[in-house]
């Protein structure tokens, strides 16, 4: 189906290769899951499939990648359309046309498929991925899980052997995430597809592959099935490490074959309490205090009337499924979003009411596209510039706070050029600098892979422990389990749940940690709590 | 099912709704066009912008792109605003007996400028003319503005011939990524704040252009890989040589064309850029399209019929050009009348009634198709009878090449 | 969607405007031709061959400009709708086919800058020179000096002024105002003048091949200057080429090289071999048709005919909000 023949790709300006001397055959109807770290060059391989790199990335290919035979360097994307099909990241930037069925149709009609052919395809496209409702709806007002199922149906339309995937959930929240998975694997056993499938969030997906491809990072690729591969690979989901610690052979993958080996664990931890993931200070005077906020636009009301506290060392989770209001709160809050009515109050003072200066002194706030604040050259010279913005704040220079996010960072890269999880922590010190007590991230998990939110909870408990009161938004559980300290779920603009993160957490399945799931009825979150409690167990 | 739509066909309309032909609605919207272009009667040009409001207030679809009927208008307001002030600043003279209205400072040209005129008084006359000027350009606009509205650009560019295709998915690009490209200005401007940078000058500028170009960028690229990975631009069967000599006569024919529309147009134009032109360019452009048909690599899903609603509606927007181009020798003054000495309009009679029977348009094409009205009733209740799911591999796929 | 309420209020604005100004009554009057001699006043000249007319002849003294001095010596003047009235798309005066001005609408919208194939140029000839200058300047920017004649020809020229249609065909100096005894003013009722005045033979009297051109030195905004083509000899009475009109007595003519070629008998192409007498008129007084604002019935008619699609339109909308 597909095969890699000792393939190496180089691009243009890197030291050196993503991928060297690949070796890889790939059969009809495997689900494959790509798994590696961020920059391993899972896109890479991915985009190796159906040609667009090097035709589309440049770069250089050494060696041969064939799908169904024919060779990409000859064949070029578009000559491989009716074989290969790509859902990207953002469905929305790969839509081509405005409505549903149109989009349906448009790969079809490229491929030039007889027109009642194509009808019929379109029906039953539409049926299988549970769209017909949706069909002349305007692609830009489906939900994120939405636009996602009618990116990979319009994909499944000219009827390709191979379904290529690049962490089609990474902007979704759980249920729709959910909503794709369950059609991508539907696809592969109803009609024999090959699934290449890149994910972060591998929780999610590792209990249906097939095969799993690993990314060692160094540019070499070993592949095998699941249980072993994850024995030792360097990104695993919780159940694995979980798997690990325990010592399970076979390693379970899913939470259910994990819970029928679990029963000694669970005898061992029943009577350990899980230690809080940090210690906290008691809790003083509230930071931030916002009263009835309210934020519409026209005729949507985003946030109705939310009445919020941020405690001083707090790590606050803001959860919610896409579109319900997060964003809107954390904006509103820092002073520069809209706000039709309601209080916000920090140290005694609105936000909204003072120059965005004295604004960001207050309340510093990490968009959900970090480099939208970014526009200079360099890193130094972003760097530079946040300390003439921030003169006279009570703090050390950028560079310091940078050093301390993420070492080793050079000065002389330009913001583009870093990874996610880099260009985060650049832009977190950027606005680290000017001293706020409040600091907001926006969902700052997005596209950072198990190392990446390792660090990233450190720097928050590290931002905590220094009084701040830090809130994130995030769809992400097992972050939400490991980092933080209280969990706000919205839904439609109000608040649904408030409190302790075991609390809220385990009280919904949706919502609930893979080791929760596993370890139920005991309230563990976290694999390094099930760790404490095994050592003081044996000590 | 039948009880569905018949009690639908009986509540709202005879008609079933679908969408008109595109090339329906932008010959009938340049049909109107061509005759504003031969008067400045404020009377007539409002009556055509009554039309325009007419058709597409009935007959446009609730797309994003058939909202935007409104920005042309503001577009529409801000020419006949900007003519205004212009006449008023570049004093073009003031005629005997004209009313004065108020007086801008006059400054005095230096002499080798001294064709120039700039304040002086300004006239009742003379801003009433430039408001009719303006007013012209403004119902042009707006005439496009409506074809836009009422016919879906991107299924407007399927009609392109093939040899066309590229220049038509280039334009597919930028309308996907334009309102993309807004959304992300308003994104970076808001958070710009965060940063609390200068707020002025060409920092701050910079500072909102980089990330939007670069997202803008990036989108495009993205939005060109996935057209690529779909099957956009497949060579098919034609050669290099073919497509080639195809392009060469499409475009050359559509020079001619646009020359020929050009001449038509522009009364001042030489005559023979009017009719030969027009031909020529016809003449080239059909013989690419015989050419470009030879290499059909693309189908089209649900094309758009052309039925009797496509003949009434492009017959309504020629006939009215028609009838006010034959009308230009009976009634020039009325046409083109001039408001020095000050007196009313004259409605001449038979462009009137060209320009009013281009609103039968707003009958005769079939009422659109609306994503949340009933009509969708029927695609819901067939669901269950296909609900097994299953693709059957299908026997009409096209070969693989081996 | 709230526009059909804005065309019809701008539709009214329109009329009530027309309706509220209080029509001015206009000065009538012109200077009289005799006012004008060879130190004072301009001596105003409009050609109108193009249409089988006569040169019209005015008088205007102490005018600020050009346009001031056409419309004192008793001309009508239409501007075009894109440069205003200070551009002379249409020239007119009474004692023309009753005042009708020229070009009509037929011929030219006066909507854009007309084509400069067919303008009304406009030519200077200051005291004492006997050759024309092209003003590349408008109505409303030339001077007018005591003893300067200025002519308006119908036609094409280039950019310089030096080729085309409209090149003059008669000197200035057989227009130019000479010392002759000052007259009365227009008689009332707007009746012709009927003084008639002998020209001095001051027009060059040699059969000339085309317009013999020379290159004005005169730097302030003004083209070629340009040796008129007169023809050899003046007769006193030539019949009129008017229909409509009956020969006046106070007619003069002289005669001016007949045209040749393709273009119809009143292009003013030039041929030395035969020639046609151009006749001379002095200008009459406009006639103003006092507050005549036309009828209003019009307006309340296409008022109407908005109201109603406007109806429509507002109807349709209201559905519209009524469906989401």
């Amino acid at each position: 189906m597909i095969d890699f023949d000792r393939v190496t790709i180089t691009y243009s300006d890197a030291p050196a290769p993503v991928l060297r001397d690949v070796n890889l055959h790939i059969d009809e109807g495997e689900l494959c899951l790509v798994v590696g770290r961020t920059g391993a060059g899972k896109s890479t391989l991915l985009g190796a499939v159906n040609g667009l790199v090097p035709h589309f990335t440049g770069g250089t290919l050494e060696g041969r990648v064939t799908v169904e035979r024919r060779d990409t360097a000859s064949f070029p994307p578009r000559e491989l359309a009716d074989v290969v099909g790509v859902v990207g990241q953002d469905p929305l930037a790969g839509f081509v046309t405005d409505t549903v069925e149109e989009e349906l149709a448009y790969g079809m009609e490229q491929l030039a498929v007889p027109a009642p052919v194509m009808r019929k395809r379109v029906e039953e496209t539409l049926d299988l991925l549970g769209l017909a409702d949706l069909r002349y709806r305007a692609l830009h007002e489906l939900s994120g899980g939405q636009q996602q199922r009618v990116a990979i149906g319009a994909v499944l339309t000219p009827h390709p052997r191979v379904l290529v995937l690049d962490e089609p959930t990474s902007a979704l929240d759980p249920t729709a995430a959910e909503e794709v998975l369950a059609a991508i694997t539907r696809l592969v056993h109803d009609l024999g597809v090959t699934v290449l499938l890149a994910e972060h969030r591998l929780e999610r997906v590792v209990q249906y592959a097939d095969r799993v491809i690993h990314l060692a990072g160094d540019g070499t690729v070993t592949d095998g099935a699941p249980a072993s591969m994850f024995a030792t690979s360097t990104v695993a989901p919780p159940v694995v490490e979980l798997g690990r610690l325990a010592g399970w052979s076979p390693l379970p993958l899913s939470v259910r074959d994990a819970r029928r080996v679990a029963a000694p664990l669970r005898e061992s931890i029943a009577r350990a309490q899980p230690v809080v993931a940090r210690a906290r200070a008691s809790a003083a005077a509230p930071l931030l205090r916002a009263r009835n906020v309210i934020v519409r636009y026209g005729d949507v009301v985003a946030v109705r009337g939310i009445d919020l506290d941020l405690g001083a060392d707090e790590v606050t989770a803001l959860m919610g499924r896409n579109g319900s209001g997060k964003s809107s709160l954390l904006w509103a809050m820092q002073g520069s979003g809209k706000r039709q009515s309601g209080l916000v109050q920090v140290d005694g003072k609105d936000p909204k009411n003072l120059s965005a200066r004295a604004a960001r002194a207050l309340v510093g706030l990490v968009p959900q596209t970090p480099a939208d604040l970014l526009y200079l050259e360099t890193v130094a010279a972003e760097l530079e510039q946040a300390d003439v913005e921030s003169h006279g704040a009570r703090s050390v220079p950028a560079r310091e706070i940078l050093d301390r996010l993420a070492s080793g960072i050079p000065d002389d890269v330009h913001p583009r050029d870093l990874s996610e999880g880099q260009r985060l922590a650049l832009v977190l010190a950027l606005q680290l600098r000017a001293a706020p007590p409040v600091v907001l991230l926006d969902e700052p998990t997005r596209g950072l892979d198990y190392n990446a939110k390792r660090s990233l909870i450190r720097i928050v408990h590290e931002l905590a422990a220094e009084g701040r009161a830090v809130v994130i938004s995030t769809h992400d559980v097992e972050f939400v389990a490991a980092a933080a300290d209280r969990v706000v779920v919205l839904a439609d603009g109000d608040i649904v749940a408030d409190g302790p993160t075991a609390d809220v957490v385990v009280a919904s399945p949706a919502y609930a940690p893979q080791v929760s799931k596993i370890l139920a009825p005991s309230r563990f979150l976290t694999v390094e709590q099930v760790v404490i409690a095994l050592d003081r167990a044996a000590s | 099912m039948t009880t569905v739509t018949r009690a639908y066909a009986v509540s709202d309309s005879r008609r079933v709704p679908r969408t008109l032909h595109p090339v329906a609605w932008w010959v009938w919207a340049l049909g109107l066009a061509v005759a504003v272009n031969r008067t400045t009667n404020p009377l007539l040009l409002l009556l055509v912008l009554a039309v325009v409001g007419f058709v597409v207030a009935n007959r446009r679809t609730e797309a994003p792109w058939a909202r935007a009927f409104k920005y042309y208008l503001a577009l529409a307001v801000v020419v006949i605003g900007l003519r205004v002030v212009f006449r008023s600043v570049f004093g073009s003279g003031v005629a005997l007996g004209d009313h004065i209205m108020f007086r801008l400072p006059s400054i005095a040209t230096p002499s080798w400028y001294s064709g120039v005129r700039l304040g002086g008084p300004v006239s009742l006359e003379a801003t009433l003319s430039a408001a009719a000027d303006g007013l012209r350009l403004g119902t042009l606009i707006c005439c496009i503005g409506a074809a836009n509205a009422l016919a879906n650009p991107k299924r407007a560019l399927r009609v392109l011939p093939g040899a066309l295709y590229e220049l038509g998915v280039a334009v597919v690009v930028s309308i996907s990524v334009a309102p993309q490209l807004v959304e992300s200005v308003q994104r970076v401007a808001r958070a710009r704040r965060l940063r609390a940078g200068r707020s002025k000058g060409l920092r701050a500028l910079r500072s909102v252009a980089i990330p939007v170009l670069e997202d803008a960028l990036e989108r495009s690229l993205l939005l060109a890989a996935a057209m690529d990975s779909r099957g956009y631009g497949r060579a098919g069967p034609a050669t290099r040589a073919s497509r080639r000599i195809t392009a060469a006569l499409m475009v050359t024919g559509m020079l001619g064309l646009c020359a020929g529309a050009y001449g038509l147009l522009d009364g001042t134009a030489p005559r023979y850029l009017g009719l030969p032109a027009i031909l020529a360019g016809a003449a080239l452009c059909c013989a690419g399209l015989v050419l470009g048909g030879r290499r059909v690599t693309r189908s089209h899903y649900r094309p758009d019929p052309w039925r009797a609603p496509e003949w009434i509606v492009a017959g309504c927007g020629i006939t009215t050009a028609v009838l006010l181009y034959a009308s230009t020798r009976l009634s020039a003054a009325d046409l083109n009348p001039t408001f020095s000495p000050l007196h009313f309009p004259a409605l001449p009679i038979v462009p009137t009634i060209a320009i009013l029977f281009a609103a039968v348009a707003g009958f005769a094409a079939p009422p659109p198709r609306h994503p949340h009205r009933p009509d969708s009733r029927e695609y819901t209740s067939r669901r269950p009878e296909v609900a097994d799911g299953t693709l059957e591999p299908d026997p009409a796929r096209a070969p693989v090449p081996a | 969607m709230r526009t059909r309420p804005r065309f019809v209020a701008a539709s009214l604005t329109l009329s009530a405007a027309l309706l509220l100004v209080p029509i001015a009554a206009r000065p009538v009057g012109a200077d009289p031709i005799g006012n004008c001699t060879t130190t004072a006043g301009t001596i105003i000249a409009v050609d109108f061959a193009h249409w089988g007319g006569p040169i019209v002849r005015g008088c205007g003294v102490g005018q600020p400009n050009g346009y001031a001095l056409l419309h004192a010596a008793g001309f009508s003047t239409a501007g075009d709708n894109h440069d205003g009235p200070g551009y002379v798309c249409r020239l007119g005066n009474q004692a023309f086919r009753s005042g009708t001005q020229y070009p009509t609408p037929t011929e030219d919208a006066c909507i854009v800058t007309p084509p400069s194939t067919a303008y009304w140029s406009y030519w200077h000839a200051p005291a004492g020179r006997n050759t024309w200058s092209y003003s590349s300047l408008g109505a409303l920017n030339g001077h007018p000096q005591p003893g300067e004649v200025d002519l308006w020809v119908f036609g094409g020229t280039d950019v310089g002024g030096t080729t085309g249609s409209a090149v003059p065909h008669i000197s200035p100096d057989s227009v130019r105002a000479h010392n002759a005894a000052p007259t009365g003013g227009p008689r009332p009722g707007g009746t012709p003048t009927t003084r008639a005045r002998v020209p001095t033979a001051t027009a060059p009297t040699t059969p000339i091949a085309g317009a013999s051109i020379a290159r004005g030195s005169n730097g302030n905004g003004t083209g070629a200057t340009v040796e008129p083509a007169t023809g050899p000899g003046r007769s006193v009475s030539s019949p009129s080429k008017d229909p409509t009109r009956p020969v006046t007595p106070t007619t003069r003519s002289i005669l001016r090289p007949k045209e040749t070629g393709s273009t119809g008998p009143e292009r003013a192409s030039p041929s030395p071999s035969s020639t046609v007498a151009r006749r001379f008129v002095d200008a009459l007084p406009a006639v103003h048709t006092d507050g005549s604002t036309g009828s209003i019935v019009p307006v309340l008619i296409g008022a109407g005919l908005l109201l109603l699609l406007g109806g429509g339109t507002a109807g349709a909308l209201w559905r519209r909000r009524q469906h989401e």
